[in-house]
């Protein structure tokens, strides 16, 4: 059983708490790119979950499954025939 | 427009980003065929708020000449508990033809489902912008955005 809450994103401090290493290790990681993160803004950082899960050995799986070129013309169908407006024009046309 | 290879290599960079952003499920790209489809969905967890979201990256390519061409895509985050919905979406409508559209469908908490004007964007662009949406907390924000049939 995990001792850490399963979320989407994570602190710097709480990646550090949850590896049992420094900040400053794990901000220097992010800062020379050794840990992906998510940039908010210039100040604050964001580690998603499957990164830190694969920093722990513990990478999430991956599923796979095939389209068919069938299946794949069925979702453009799918999205042609939506119940979207047409934009009006702006300006009258010849 | 890529080349076969070009396009086998950016998916699989693409499954090795977004494996880092949650539970992944991949379409395995198949180019003996066309259309193709880039079509990758991600299961986030939601911690103790219970804020699940699920994101979908959705590219479909037909064949060039030697090479594939993007002429649809549609990259949407969901959030499992009903704060909504956000989607950049690029296709042809029934009144548009061939032309492929570019728009937005933005749902918030509690309020009904809006079409939004939109701009071109790649999925590592919309992977951004999702996911930051995520990040600074819901429920999805639908202020600023012009309505498609805006006159």
């Amino acid at each position: 059983m995990d001792q850490f809450e399963h979320k989407a994103f994570y602190s710097p401090a709480e990646v550090a708490l949850i590896l049992d290493v420094s900040h400053s290790y794990v901000t220097d990681s992010i800062r020379e790119g050794r840990i992906a993160a998510i940039h908010l803004s210039p100040r604050v950082q964001r580690v998603a979950y499957g990164t830190l899960m694969a920093l722990l050995e513990r990478p999430l799986p991956v599923r796979r499954r095939r389209m068919t070129p069938a299946e794949i013309e069925a979702v453009s169908q799918t999205l042609r025939d939506e119940d979207v407006p047409a934009p009006v024009r702006r300006y009258a046309t010849r | 427009m890529l080349s076969a290879a070009a396009l086998q290599a950016r998916h699989a960079a693409l499954i090795g980003v977004l494996s880092g952003d949650g539970e992944l499920d991949v379409n395995n790209l198949d180019l003996s065929v066309s259309p193709a489809a880039v079509d990758l969905r991600v299961k986030v967890p939601g911690g103790l708020a219970g804020h699940q979201v699920s994101l979908r990256y959705f590219e479909k390519y037909v064949r060039s000449g030697t090479g594939w061409v993007l002429v649809e895509y549609v990259f949407l985050l969901s959030w499992q508990n009903g704060l909504g919905q956000y989607e950049y979406h690029w296709h042809p409508f029934r009144w548009s033809g061939d032309q492929a559209i570019f728009h937005v469908h933005c749902q918030p908490l509690r309020g009904a489902r809006g079409y939004y004007r939109s701009h071109p964007l790649t999925l590592e662009e919309a992977r951004a912008d999702l996911l930051r949406r995520y990040a600074t907390g819901g429920p999805v924000d639908c202020t600023g955005l012009y309505a498609l049939d805006l006159a």
